[in-house]
Parts: C-alpha cells; structure tokens; sequence
C-alpha cells in the first residue's frame, strides 16, 4: 500500500473518545463567548481581558503568573522582609490579619483595553469568602454553613448552592499553610525588598516597601497589617494597584454586595432527607479505609468474555499519606509493559506477585500525596517523557469512577456537584423503589443547562421528555446505593441528552477484617455516544485489599518517584 | 449548504447550531489536533480554544472556504503555538489541575484509539512543518493550494513539505526508521 494511501486508511480509522465533561467545557465556554460576541460589538472589539484570561486556559496559565505576582506582594509587604528566615515573625503579622473581623481587597487592573476592578472579601471565623468581579458576577460562599451563592449581573439569576470547602480545593487550606509555600515561592523567584522608607498616610505610621520586582507595598507599622500594593504586572504592560481594608462589620450577606432583591432566585440544595443522605456517604468517603494497600486490575471485557489486561493501579495509604501507581499491562507493541509477567496469572493476581512486577519503567502514571504536596508524573506513550507536577495540598481524586483511591471506587464525592456553573442547575432526588435494586437507596442526580432544559422540555412532543429532568437536560448521574453494606455505591449509570452513557455495577463485595465493605469485581461499561457505531465498551476492574500493609521505607518521598518502589 | 446555514445562524447566536456545529466537526477537530502534537492535554486544549475563538468571532466571520477547513486551520494553529509556548511554560498549578492518569484511562476526557496512537507516533517523527500540512490536506480534506494559503506560504514550499513528509513517512511505515 501506498504511503499516503496507508495515512489516509490510518486516518479513517482513527477514532476518539470524548467524555461528557470535555464537551460540556467546550460548549459552556463557546456559549458564553458566542454571547459575548452577540451582545455588543464594543465587547467583542475590546473585551474584559481578564474574563477572556480566565475562560482562556491557556492564558490563564501566564495569568496564573501575574496573579502569583500579586499574591507575592501581599506576603513580602505583609511580612516586611526578605522572604528568607522571620518566620515567627511573619506568622504572628498572618495572625494579626487573620484575628481581624473581615478583610476586604480592592484591586484594580489597568490594561492597555481598559481597566477591571475587583474585590474580595474574606472572613476566617466563620469562614466566609466573597468576590465581585467587573462584568457583574458575584460570588458569596458561607463555608461554615455549607451555602454558597453565585449572582450573574448579565441574567440577573442567583443561585443558591451547596459549598464545602473540605474537597477538591486545591492549594493550601489555610493561611497559615499557605505562608511557607509562598515563602518558597518567593525565594525561586528571587523577590526581595530592595528598599524601605517611612511616612505617615492618613494620621497612621507607614512603611512603604521595594520590591525588586517593582512592586510597592505599604504597610500599617502600627497594627502591622498591609494596606496596600502596587506595582506593574510582571510580563504585561498593565499595572494593578491594591488596597487592603480591615472592617470590624462584614457583609451582613450577599445582597450587601449589591444583589437586586427581585433577581430571579434558584435554589439548588438538595432538601433535609438527601442531604443527610449525602452527609453519610461524605462521612464514609472521608474515613475510607485506613491504611491499606490496594490493587486494581483493568482489563477490556471482551465479547467472549475473556479478559484483555489493560492497567494494573496500586493504591497505598499510611495515615494521610497516599501513593498510586498506574502501570501499563496491556500487551502494547510500543509500550513497556507488565503483560510479559503478568498474562498467565490474569486476572487472579496476589498483591505479593504484582508487588514482585512493579518496575519503574511501566509506569504510565503517579501520584504521591506526601502530606504537603501531592506529586504528580505523567509519561507520555509517544514521547516516554515524564511530566511532574507538584501541587501545594492534596489534590482532589480524578472523580468519574476513576481508580485513584478505595473511597473514589466505593463512594462517590458529593461535593462535585455543589459547584455550579452560569445557567446550570443541579437537582436531587431520591428514585422511587424498584424491585431490581431490593434494598437499596436509589438517588439521582441531574445537571444540565437550565434554560435550555427548559426550551427542550416545552417544545417536546413527548410527555416523558416534558416532564422527566433525566431527558430534557445535558448529564444526569444514578446511584443506587447499599445501606446494609457502608452505603457502597452498587450501580452508577450516567446519561447525557437523556441517552445512557455509561454503567458501573459492583458485581461483588468482601469485607475488611474489621467489617468494613468495599467492592472487589466492579464492571464498567459506557457507551461510544459520539460514534456512529455505537458501540459498548466494557472494562473490568477486580480489587484486592490489604489493610494490614507493610510499607517500604521511602514509598511515599516523592523523591523517588518514577525511581522507586 | 448545511455549514453555511449553521454559520449565519451563529451570527445571530443561535447556540443550537452553535452546538451542531461542534457535534459535527468535534472528533475530525480531536484527530487533527492529536496528530498534530501527539499530546492529549495540548490537543484537549487546541480544540477548545479553537472552537471558542470560532464562537467568540462568528459574529464577524465570512466563510470563504468549507468550515472543516477553516476549524482545521484553526486547530492547527493553535496546536502549533501550544507546542512552542510548552517549551518554555514553568509547569503551575493549574497544569496540574488538568493533569489526569494515563493517556486512555477512561477518566480522562479524551483518549483515542490504537490506529490513531500509530498514526501520531509516526506523524511525530516528522517536522511540524511537514506535519501540518499532511494532516490538513489528508485529514482536513484541502487542497494543498488551500493549505499553503491558510498557512500564508507558496504553494510550491507547501507541495514540497508534503512530498518530503511522505518520503519520510515511507521509511518509518515500512520500517527503516523507528516509529
């Protein structure tokens, strides 16, 4: 065959797998640039750069930057120094800002297209957080209740919402654990004070700070809190200018913020019965199952009923330390593998034996959660380079019956569902009983577009679709879960435009040696949506746990990732 | 007939055809995108920038040649200015936000299959120069005069990619070189 004939056949059969998150993301975004452009052509000549940065992900990489740039500031002034040594120092100046009833940020942008003011507010105790952003967005979280609320200007709605500030927040869950990262932060980027000077500003005592990085501070010598910063905006031509207020009165709620009280108000709280019903599984998924040591196999289940070996993930914990290693074990042509070690044995593998195939050269994936950082490598199949990535905190799991930990297989995390996103919605409800799920909690859960639902539904002909939400809106998710056996989740089904996507069921369960349940035979099947052909694809995953596991010394250092056992 | 219709429908903002169009061209866009840079999280990237800077412009935008062709180009574009920016990117936080397992494990959003990992670990092999121009006249379905004027070059420096990048591709299909 001719080259080119035989790149073309390639290209023919060339299929991808798009997942119902990454076309949501697409089209969420495209519908609000397509707005954007519709709404006036001033806008769409001169936008608000910095919603374009921030829908933008590769933009919002370089303005990551600026906004460390920043946060630096507010750490270099607050702290008065060199970002080397004084941290008793530093940490007392974080207190005093802490101990103070409510601290408001104003910072203005300045680009060469306009300018973009935006503020924040911040409360430790209770935890509160708020920001209204220049395009008339307004966020209030009020994480000690568990409410967060989101108004957008533009549709004058807001939206009542579950909040948690426990789960996928990435980065440092304090103040005061952000402090040494930032310090870190400073000293690789070689930030110091270059200067100080006194004065007095409005009757109080002032230092003002140089920066070598060009930015000015000034602090409150007296009470020792920062009062503002400024500066240019490293690699833009843009400046920003920020003022810190310490008010002893808060927001008295989100109307303070300037939410019209006639704003069409949509409340996506799930009620008293679900939410207990969540708060249970998020107990269970935030004990999990202590230290243990888990072993997941993946194989394509094919039609035959064979079992195609595909990955092997390792799964450790030691108190709040965790380690996965996904390793490649289908039998690739261009991969290094375990299928050589492991095809005679699949899938009734010991942990003892895969324990003996690990090596460092199959690893296609990595996490350590250190208990500071979580350490991330990624290789590439093409290329065998390994990206690292290290991320202040612990990193959320990849959700979506991924296999990153035991809880992500047994459980699911509520909080993914609490965050909204403009003109969508989310709703739960309990299913009603069905004799195939005897004894079991069936909960749905559905998110979708709300004004588009709304379209579909009314203009349907089909009285199912006008009235079940699982077939007038974008993604629903099922869950029938098993009250007698740790609330495991027994069946997941996922639709998306009401079509099934996907299944998992849990086709067996054991249980720990002190009672606990988890699943040991998982299969997951989901449907190719975005084919023709739609086909099924199934994968098998089996599990064994140990939680009486003997580490390794060094296991969870992520100095020796990519490089250790 | 269809595309030019969705277009002039998105100009008035219709986001249904909006969508169709996305539908439409979504997995063509993926396997340009994936060729072009063999890296899952640049090709997720290239084609949503691609298909949201479509959005953000079609109130403007005059079709002169077939959509797939423009988006294509587009894509193209994009993967080429991802791949040059990676090489001087400081890896952030939010990278590792977007991080994800294995490049077909099933949680990541986009993975493909074997015929298109071959397809890529060969394309790889060759220039991006060379790259862009087979993929946008096999895949994309124009004419290599169609190419040279979407990449602003002549047609006979297009025509000579091409050819070179099918010589080389010979040698790694038929084994002389490793893939």
């Amino acid at each position: 065959m001719k080259p080119d004939n035989k790149i073309r056949t390639l290209f023919a059969e060339s299929t991808v797998n798009v997942r119902a998150q990454y076309n949501d993301r697409i089209i969420n975004d495209a519908f609000a640039a397509l707005g954007q452009s519709n709404r006036t052509t001033s806008a769409a000549k001169q936008p608000h750069m910095w919603r374009i940065i921030m829908k933008n992900r590769m933009t919002k990489y370089a303005a990551a930057a600026v906004i460390m740039i920043i946060g630096l500031t507010i750490w270099v002034s607050i702290f008065g120094g060199p970002p080397d040594g004084a941290t008793a120092a530093w940490a007392k100046t974080l207190q005093n800002m802490q101990a103070m009833p409510w601290l408001h940020v104003i910072t203005e942008i300045r680009l060469a297209q306009g300018s973009e003011v935006e503020e924040w507010w911040r409360c430790f105790d209770p935890s509160i957080r708020a920001f209204t952003y220049s395009d008339g967005r307004i966020n209030y979280a009020n994480y000690s209740e568990g409410v967060g609320y989101s108004y957008d200007g533009r549709e004058n709605v807001l939206w009542i919402h579950p909040v948690t500030e426990k789960y996928n927040v990435p980065g440092a869950r304090s103040p005061l654990a952000q402090l040494s990262h930032r310090i870190e932060q400073m000293k690789e980027r070689g930030i110091e004070v270059v200067r100080r000077e006194f004065s007095r500003l409005e009757g109080r005592r002032v230092e003002i700070i140089h920066t070598s990085s060009g930015v000015r501070m000034v602090r409150d010598v007296e009470r020792n809190l920062l009062v503002s910063s400024e500066g240019k905006i490293q690699g833009s031509p843009g400046t920003f200018r920020t003022t810190y207020h310490y008010p002893d009165e808060g927001l008295a709620g989100v109307y303070a913020l300037g939410v019209p009280r006639d704003a069409e108000t949509i409340d996506l709280r799930p009620n008293a019965e679900v939410s207990k019903l969540l708060r249970e599984i998020q107990r269970r998924f935030d004990e999990g199952y202590g230290d243990h040591i888990a072993m997941v196999l993946h194989s394509w289940a094919e039609q035959d009923g064979g079992l195609k070996p595909w990955q092997v993930v390792m799964l450790r914990q030691q108190g709040e330390r965790e380690r996965v290693d996904v390793y490649t074990a289908g039998d690739f042509k261009h991969l290094v593998s375990l299928y050589g070690d492991i095809k005679d044995h699949w899938p009734d593998l010991t942990i003892q034996q895969v324990e003996e195939y690990e090596r460092n050269d199959a690893i296609s994936w990595q996490k350590i959660y250190d208990g500071t950082y979580t350490n991330i490598g990624n290789r590439d199949p093409a290329s065998k380079r390994i990206r690292f990535n290290r991320h202040r905190g612990r990193m959320g799991s990849q959700g979506g019956g991924a296999s990153d930990s035991m809880s992500v297989l047994s459980w699911f995390e509520p909080p993914i569902y609490g965050s909204p996103r403009p003109h969508w919605s989310v709703t739960y409800e309990f299913l009603d009983a069905d004799p195939n799920h005897e004894g079991l909690i069936g909960i749905r859960i559905v998110k979708g577009p709300l004004k588009a639902a709304r379209q579909i539904a009314e203009s349907s002909t089909t009285e199912r679709i006008r009235t079940d939400p699982v077939f007038t809106t974008s993604q629903a998710e099922c869950y029938w879960l098993d009250p007698s056996r740790d609330y495991l989740v027994v069946e997941r089904t996922t639709f998306r435009e009401g079509k099934e996507t996907s299944r998992s069921f849990t086709l067996e369960t054991k249980q720990t040696g002190d009672g606990r349940w988890y699943p040991s035979h998982i299969r997951h099947e989901w449907s190719e949506i975005t084919s023709e052909s739609g086909q099924t694809r199934r994968l098998d995953k089996r599990i064994v746990l140990d939680t009486a596991p003997i580490f390794p010394e060094d296991i969870f250092n992520a100095d020796f990732m990519f490089n250790a056992k | 007939m269809e595309d030019r219709s969705l277009v002039n429908r998105c100009r008035q903002g219709d986001r249904d055809a909006l969508r169709r169009i996305y539908e439409k061209y979504r997995d063509d866009l993926l396997i340009v995108a994936i060729a072009l840079s063999h890296d899952l999280t640049i090709a997720e990237d290239a084609v949503h920038d691609a298909f949201v800077g479509f959005a953000r412009t079609s109130r403007n935008l005059h079709l002169k040649r077939s959509l797939k062709a423009y988006l294509a180009t587009s894509v193209a574009n994009r993967v080429r200015d991802l791949l040059r920016a990676r090489q001087h990117r400081c890896l952030g936080l939010e990278q590792a936000r977007v991080t994800a397992p294995d490049t077909s494990e099933p949680s990541r959003e986009v993975s493909w299959n074997e015929r298109l990992e071959e397809l890529s670990s060969a394309l790889e092999k060759l220039p991006q120069e060379q790259r862009e121009v087979i993929v946008l006249h096999i895949h994309g379905r124009m004419r290599l005069r169609a190419v040279a004027q979407s990449l602003g070059l002549p047609v006979n420096t297009v025509k000579s990619r091409y050819r070179y990048g099918i010589a080389k591709l010979r040698s790694i299909m038929d084994g002389e070189a490793p893939i």
